[in-house]
């Protein structure tokens, strides 16, 4: 297993393309960002820059901010591509042929699935040190501090922080990757994969809320806002809610207050079913 | 890894069939063959384009879901025991790569995927199939031709005991070919491989095989070693003007038909050579030549091809 492993991590990381408009540049967006930022402040002289150095950015934060974007609309879509051609990319070289042989699918389904999220997590820990780092060098420029204080109880209480927003982050991320790894894998198509996840994750945030509630205000049907506990978004924000407010979230009715744990058993039962039905297609597939 | 101990066969093939499609769209590819491969020998499998050769091949390495019967190779059947297929190298139609890696790179990723890499091995076998100076140049620039030599060295990178090559000769040059072809009895000859050898080409199969079996239309037409196949009557070949006259006088005595070149066939052994002569000089036929008719396994396929059910041939390249 070890070797599939490494194997699948010289595909990955060996294709530069692949490497660098999907992955790499996310440090680098985040670096270009600081940047334009602090120039910002700059260009627009003391006023503002005093008011800034009022309440700088917080190092806390700049270290949360890449997960909670793993876990936004636009965050995930962008990685779609990437989760894509990991897993279509065979049908398309046509090297299924030479690298199966000799294992079983899930074995080869498994290899991708981990190395693809490990080489994510690691782009989001490189982006997560540049903002830092990068935030921290503007703070010195601009003359500010760069708050909380490290003592044992922030680092504490943020190790705790981050790591639930990681396994959001991670978790929300891998529903849309996971219907983009199921419809790549059944068309064998890297471009349907990519529009499909795509479009999902549109609809689930942007699409089904207000469609629900339309429904529900033209039939004066009251429960059918409920149903918005069927969309794996509602509960990625649910539990990023808790996660970060201690509070449930509020959608679109004050009733429909979910608990923390029904709403991670709910995302992970979104996980594993479409897990489960890629390794049902692909099992089946004729290659 | 597995150590290889297998008495019989080393593929075993009982009823395997696999339909493309449904209803009206079916297309039954490979319909019901049986084949026995014993061990250390180059086995040809023989057949025009679409006849059911990959088809078969990627039944044998679990790419394909059987719709019947079964595959063996070293008494297991890959569908319960993938691990068996890393005793194997395979080659399937046009060897396939990932572009963007180089040649290098490609055989990595590839040995990694059968179980593990020996580096040093890898190195000898780049050299062998002549890649070692693009070795790291990206694969896709290479031709086809040195894609199948990189394919070939993929294939031998477990030092399997068997070696599945689906058309390997596809895209190489003359040279190529010729090195292909010592190589590949040289596998079987002198270091107790067994070969599985798909091809379309006659000529080739014939110089490299030892036993073939011809596939049509997703059935097996015929088994054995060439030998046997082409145990066949004696034949004497002559040259000569004209022919009408020539044909007529033979049939007197002796079957004889015409070829498509003008030249007559006659069935007779070499020592009624000098009788036959004798009987057309006597009747003023001017004789160019007589040779003896070696059949090959080309003539030997179109033979087969001939009978009335197997009319339809267009799909030959030889
Ligand atoms: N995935 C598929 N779906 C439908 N039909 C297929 C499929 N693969 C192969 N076939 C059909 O099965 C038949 C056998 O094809 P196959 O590729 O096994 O032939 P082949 O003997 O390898 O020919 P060639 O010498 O051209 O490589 C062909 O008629 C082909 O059209
Ligand atoms: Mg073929």
């Amino acid at each position: 297993m070890m070797a599939l492993f490494r194997a699948e991590w010289h595909k990955i990381t060996g294709n530069r393309i692949l490497m660098g408009c999907l992955i790499w540049i996310w440090p680098f967006l985040a670096c270009g960002m600081v940047t334009l930022i602090y120039l910002a402040f700059v260009a627009r002289g003391s006023g503002s820059q005093a008011a800034y150095v009022d309440s700088p950015v917080r190092w806390t934060d700049a270290a949360l901010g890449p997960w909670q974007a793993l876990n936004s609309v636009l965050g995930r879509l962008l990685l779609m591509g990437f989760v894509a051609t990991v897993f279509a990319g065979e049908y398309q070289h046509g090297t299924w042929k030479t690298v199966l042989p000799g294992n079983t699918r899930i074995k080869m389904l498994l290899a991708k699935y981990v190395v693809m999220a490990i080489v994510i997590l690691i782009a989001f820990a490189v982006m997560m040190l540049v903002l830092v780092i990068s935030l921290g060098a503007m703070n010195l420029l601009l003359g500010a501090g760069y708050p909380p204080a490290l003592s044992a109880a922030v680092l504490a209480d943020f190790t705790g922080n981050l790591l639930a927003n990681v396994a959001l982050g991670l978790a929300s991320f891998l529903v849309v990757a996971n219907i983009a790894i199921l419809i790549s894998i059944w068309t064998r198509s890297i471009l349907f994969g990519v529009l499909v996840s795509t479009f999902f994750a549109l609809v689930e945030f942007l699409g089904i809320p207000p469609i629900l509630s339309l429904i529900a205000d033209i039939f004066q049907w009251d429960w059918v806002n409920n149903l918005l506990v069927l969309v794996p978004a509602f509960h990625a924000d649910n539990i990023a809610a808790w996660i970060n407010t201690g509070e449930g979230a509020v959608f679109i009715s004050e009733e429909l207050e979910v608990a923390l744990v029904p709403s991670i058993f709910a995302l992970a039962l979104w996980l594993l079913g479409l897990l489960a039905a890629t390794v049902v297609i692909f099992r089946r597939q004729d290659l | 890894m597995y150590p290889v101990v297998v008495d019989g066969p080393i593929i075993q093939v009982e009823n395997l069939t696999k339909v493309f499609g449904r209803g009206t769209q079916q297309k039954r590819a490979v319909d019901g063959i049986n084949l026995q491969v014993t061990g250390q020998q180059v086995f040809g499998f023989l057949g025009p384009n679409g006849a059911g050769k990959t088809t078969t091949i990627r039944m044998l390495l679990n790419l394909i879901h059987p719709t019947a019967g079964q595959a063996t190779i070293f008494g297991q059947d890959p569908r319960g025991n993938p691990a068996i297929l890393r005793q194997v190298g395979t080659l399937v139609e046009g060897a396939a790569f990932y572009p963007y890696l180089t040649g290098w790179d490609n055989l990595r990723v590839a040995g990694c995927s059968q179980g593990g890499l020996d580096e040093e091995r890898a190195r000898r076998l780049i050299d062998l199939v002549g890649l070692a100076e693009v070795a790291m140049v990206r694969v896709g620039k290479y031709s086809t031709g040195m894609r199948q030599r990189l394919g070939l060295a993929a294939a031998l990178l477990q030092d399997p005991d068997l070696i599945i090559l689906d058309e390997p000769t596809n895209g190489m040059d003359p040279a190529g070919i010729r090195e292909m072809r010592t190589f590949i009895r040289d596998l079987a000859h002198r270091y107790g491989k067994t070969v599985f050898l798909s091809s379309h080409l006659l000529g080739e199969v014939q110089q490299i095989c030892d036993a073939v079996a011809i596939i049509h239309q997703g059935r097996i037409l015929r088994e054995g070693t060439i030998a046997e196949l082409l145990d066949q009557k004696p034949q004497l070949e002559i040259e000569s003007t004209p022919v009408n006259r020539t044909l007529e006088l033979l049939q007197e005595r002796w079957a004889a038909q015409q070829t498509a070149d003008g030249k007559v066939i006659v069935d007779a052994p070499r020592d009624e050579a000098p009788a036959i002569l004798r009987h057309l000089i006597e009747h003023n036929v001017e004789v160019f030549q007589v040779v003896q008719r070696r059949q090959t396994l080309e003539d030997f396929f179109f033979t087969l091809t001939g009978s009335p059910q197997l009319r339809n041939l267009e799909g030959w390249q030889a």
